[in-house]
């Protein structure tokens, strides 16, 4: 008895020493000209504090004219962490996010093996959020080592934002008032226009035909 | 803190003792007892193999070194490079005559006339004992492992088979064997490596004898997470270890390399240089999740095993003895 309550024991405490599986994100590696500073909609870095940072998936590949209301109902956001903006510096427009959560080794299930997406709003949530910005490097979900640690890094500077950029307004020269010119920074954008479908278009057509010949 | 500082003290007392007394070793020697606490435990040796021979590069031939003078025996050695473009280098190598035949090719770093160091390797017997002193078992799942680096970001895991019924064929195993057991003696443990012990009984303790290396070490790091040794037994701490100028520094933490120590409870506490606001204000040491003001790194002493994530490709990184070593 002694013998299998040990066992038991030891299999119950044998538990992830590691630092779980992180994605880390960041658009200031350098307090330089090369960082990249998110704007809101108006043109003004997002405040520390403010804005909303979330690494994660959507279930269909986002572009840079997906509507406002397919961003949210198709992102799921991973793991655990504060989403507001927050960075070492202090400054506004950049976020040093890190969010958390447990893939064991061996797990093949959602998200591993899918593309990391991190999205950016102008809101304390993604619900509250009316402009966004998506960012990726194309890096995906693995899962964690035999000691329970995983990462998946995401920094963005000058020299990757422009393959980096999926939604949101890339903008050049950026001064945000803190005594230098960033080469390049991102302005949040209100999504694509919708398109309207085709049967829409042509019964709009026929409609104002009708109004016309009966004006005659 | 000050339990820290004198527990400091104290190691490096005793490492100046145990020199005196040891007349006939060209290097101080020493002890060291490691915690190896219920569950995981990172850890490295700090404590090395005694140096055999230290000689000049008579001449190299992709991974043959030919020495201007042989060891006292052939063998298999911790290789490591004292001087020049390759300062720091740490390999291993087996020996015959003066000819020793290096785990890597160095040949395009290592040049004749440059300074070697052959010193006996620590192996899976000589730390934890042909029967081991760590928990044995009839089952994997019931024993104590060791896992080592093995060189390609995965580990190979060893574990002690107390024996079949009336305890026949006991000795080490590794991981996933089922019959027979291995020569723990041809298994080396390379200083420059964190290993994990997974303990599974109750908080036990290692004694590691051994050597004191003074001058620096090239620890390899790969891409993510690199399990490393600290190397050095006494007074190592962040801000005098020199990483902070071999790893990346970042102004926010999610680019920055990151150094985790193992906190004795369990978890680790992480540090990241921070490289200065706009204009480099503020660079310094700080610990995860800070985002303003740096800490005092003197305060950080180095624990025997570490975690270096590297957020870049993979790099050499040198790591220092404290001052005081150059007068051991």
């Amino acid at each position: 008895m002694k013998n299998t309550l040990l066992l038991v024991a030891s299999f119950g405490l044998l538990v992830s020493q590691g630092f779980g599986y992180n994605t880390v994100t960041t658009n200031i590696a350098t307090a330089d000209a090369t960082a990249v500073p998110i704007l809101d909609n108006t043109g003004a870095a997002i405040a520390v504090g403010a804005g909303y940072v979330a690494v994660g998936t959507f279930s269909a590949a986002p572009s840079a004219t997906t509507a406002v209301a397919d961003i949210r109902s198709t992102f799921t956001a991973f793991g655990a962490g504060a989403t507001a903006f927050s960075n070492g510096v202090g400054a506004p427009g950049f976020f040093d996010q890190k969010f958390g959560a447990s893939i064991p080794q061996g797990n093949a299930d959602a998200p591993v093996g899918e593309q990391a997406y991190v999205l950016i709003g102008d809101g304390a949530t993604l619900a509250a959020s009316l402009h966004f910005a998506i960012l990726s490097t194309g890096g995906v979900f693995g899962t964690e080592d035999q000691f329970g640690n995983g990462e998946l890094g995401q920094v963005f500077s000058a020299e990757n934002i422009d393959s980096s950029l999926i939604y949101g307004t890339p903008m050049a020269d950026v001064d945000t008032g803190l005594g230098l010119v960033f080469t390049n920074g991102v302005k949040l954008g209100e999504g694509g226009l919708v398109i309207p479908e085709p049967s829409t278009a042509l019964l709009s057509l026929v409609g104002l035909g009708f109004l016309a010949r009966r004006r005659r | 803190m000050n339990s820290l500082k004198a527990a400091a003290a104290f190691g490096l007392s005793a490492l100046v003792v145990s020199s005196a007394a040891a007349q006939t070793a060209s290097k101080p020697v020493g002890y060291e007892t490691v915690a190896i606490n219920q569950q995981f435990n990172t850890f490295g040796l700090r404590l090395l193999g005694a140096p055999n021979v230290t000689s000049t590069v008579g001449a190299v031939a992709g991974t043959t070194v030919t020495l201007d003078a042989a060891p006292s025996a052939d063998g298999s050695y911790i290789v490591e490079v004292n001087d020049n473009a390759l300062a720091g280098a740490v390999v291993t190598g087996t020996s015959t005559g003066a000819d020793v035949v290096l785990s890597e090719d160095l040949s395009a770093g290592l040049a004749v006339g440059d300074s070697i160091t052959l010193r006996a390797t620590q192996t899976l017997a000589s730390v934890f004992g042909t029967e081991s002193t760590l928990t044995g078992a009839a089952s994997e799942g019931a024993a104590d492992l060791v896992s080592v680096p093995d060189g390609s970001g995965g580990f190979s895991t060893y574990w002690y088979f107390s024996g079949s019924f009336g305890g026949a064929g006991k000795g080490w195993r590794e991981s996933g064997q089922v019959a027979g057991t291995i020569d723990p003696a041809l298994v080396t443990l390379v200083y420059t490596d964190g290993m994990v012990v997974t303990n599974r009984g109750a908080d036990n303790s290692l004694v590691i004898t051994g050597s004191v290396k003074t001058a620096p070490t090239t620890l390899g790091l790969t891409t993510q997470f690199n399990y490393v040794s600290s190397v050095y037994p006494a007074g190592s701490t962040l801000d005098n270890s020199g990483l902070q100028s071999q790893l990346t520094a970042a102004a926010s933490e999610g680019a920055a390399d990151l150094v985790s120590l193992p906190d004795g409870a369990g978890g680790f506490s992480t540090y990241w240089h921070f490289s200065g606001g706009f204009g480099g204000a503020g660079a310094g040491w700080r610990e995860s999740g800070q985002v303003a003001g740096t800490i005092d790194a003197a305060l950080v002493d180095l624990t025997s095993g570490m975690i270096v994530t590297n957020r870049g490709d993979a790099q050499n990184a040198d790591i220092v003895a404290p001052s005081f070593y150059a007068d051991l």
